[in-house]
């Protein structure tokens, strides 16, 4: 695999950008489609990075512990996301730190015991995420846990938590003449400037490893479980809403960005129909949704 | 006269009063704020693609 000096995600019409400001640091793409990482775009956010010896470093003020993959801390205006891996204890194994809305920030990577010839993923798992989460929650876009697929131009969100069905589903639409699977686990959904809801699809798939850097108008969403037999419920409003919303990937860290992500979800069900579906694995349940949708 | 006529309606198309309902949404909070690595082949300390350090003990979703 290339080694290199600057790298780039593209996920939701957002472009987070890593240029290293050390010459013995090298990035590699991440998970995906390379279509993911083509960069081209001016970057929305650019993160500078450089080694540090992080067991030095100090972390401001908690805001969020996870106690497990990651932290956020304040110092100031300043968030550092600081990514965590247990066999380091405390120290973080990467920082990003930025300004709440600036477009530049950086990226300190714990140089330890490492190799420094080794080439880095510098937006490994959970750190883009984070970053997408929080550029999206300011760019009228949400990060939702759910497969998508698009059938003849229309975008289909099939929503749900682990073990729901997303990646059964996925596997379902996989074959089907004509539909293509967004994504078998992430889908990002932003408010475009034609007044329409789109759904894009992203490089964290799920066990189905299904992920394709396209994106398609949202037409109906579905908020997945099993069930005994395939049945469409209608979801009030508030239903809808909080289904969503317990399905979603937040800022819970910034409140007026849950604020928007809050009236981006009202919205939305007001525009996209959105119903319950308890369903049986297999072609019915496919059918079923395209008698529907 | 006409205002008594408005108030009339507005009385007449008041809406019946409905109890609050309180209905409690199932969260998982450990998807929810990603304190976990979602599989093997996803990003992560324990994905395939992993480079810089070492196993992952946080596997979960």
């Amino acid at each position: 695999m290339d080694s290199l000096a600057a790298a780039s995600l593209t996920v939701g019409g957002l472009t987070l950008a890593v240029r290293a400001s050390d010459a013995r640091l090298r990035f590699t793409n991440g998970p995906g489609s390379d279509a993911f990482y083509a960069g081209g775009a001016a970057p929305d956010v650019l993160l500078h990075a450089r080694f540090e010896d992080l067991d030095r470093w100090k972390p401001g003020e908690t805001v969020f512990d996870t106690h497990g993959s990651w932290r956020l801390t304040r110092e100031g205006e300043v968030l550092s996301f600081a990514c965590l891996a247990s066999h380091l204890g405390a120290v973080p194994y990467k920082v990003a730190r930025l300004r709440p809305g600036d477009a530049e920030g950086e990226l300190l990577i714990h140089r330890g015991a490492r190799d420094t010839e080794a080439a880095v993923e510098p937006l490994q798992f959970p750190l883009a995420e984070l970053l997408f989460i929080d550029l999206l929650s300011r760019r009228g876009g949400v990060l939702v846990h759910a497969c998508g697929v698009v059938v003849n131009g229309r975008g289909l969100l099939f929503t749900g938590h682990s073990q729901a069905g997303k990646t059964t589903t996925a596997r379902l639409w996989e074959n089907v003449s004509g539909a293509v699977v967004l994504s078998d686990d992430r889908i990002v959904l932003r408010l475009e400037e034609d007044g329409r809801y789109w759904m894009f699809g992203t490089p964290w798939h799920g066990d189905a490893a299904l992920s394709v850097a396209e994106r398609a108008p949202l037409a109906a969403v579905f908020v997945l479980e099993h069930g005994d037999r395939n049945a469409f419920v209608d979801l009030s409003k508030v239903e809808a809403v909080s289904s969503l919303l317990a399905r979603s990937f937040l800022p819970f860290h910034d409140p007026s960005a849950m604020d928007s992500t809050l009236a981006l979800l009202e919205e939305l069900v007001d525009a996209v129909p959105c119903r319950r579906y308890p369903f049986v694995p297999g072609p019915e349940a496919v059918r079923c949704v395209l008698e529907k949708a | 006269m006409a205002e008594n006529a408005s108030k009339e309606t507005r009385r007449e198309t008041k809406l019946p009063y409905a109890r609050p309902v309180l209905r409690k949404v199932p969260l998982r909070p450990e998807e929810a704020v990603l304190g976990f690595c979602k599989s093997s082949n996803a990003a992560g300390p324990s994905g395939a693609n992993c480079i810089p350090i070492g196993p992952c003990n946080t596997q979960g979703t």
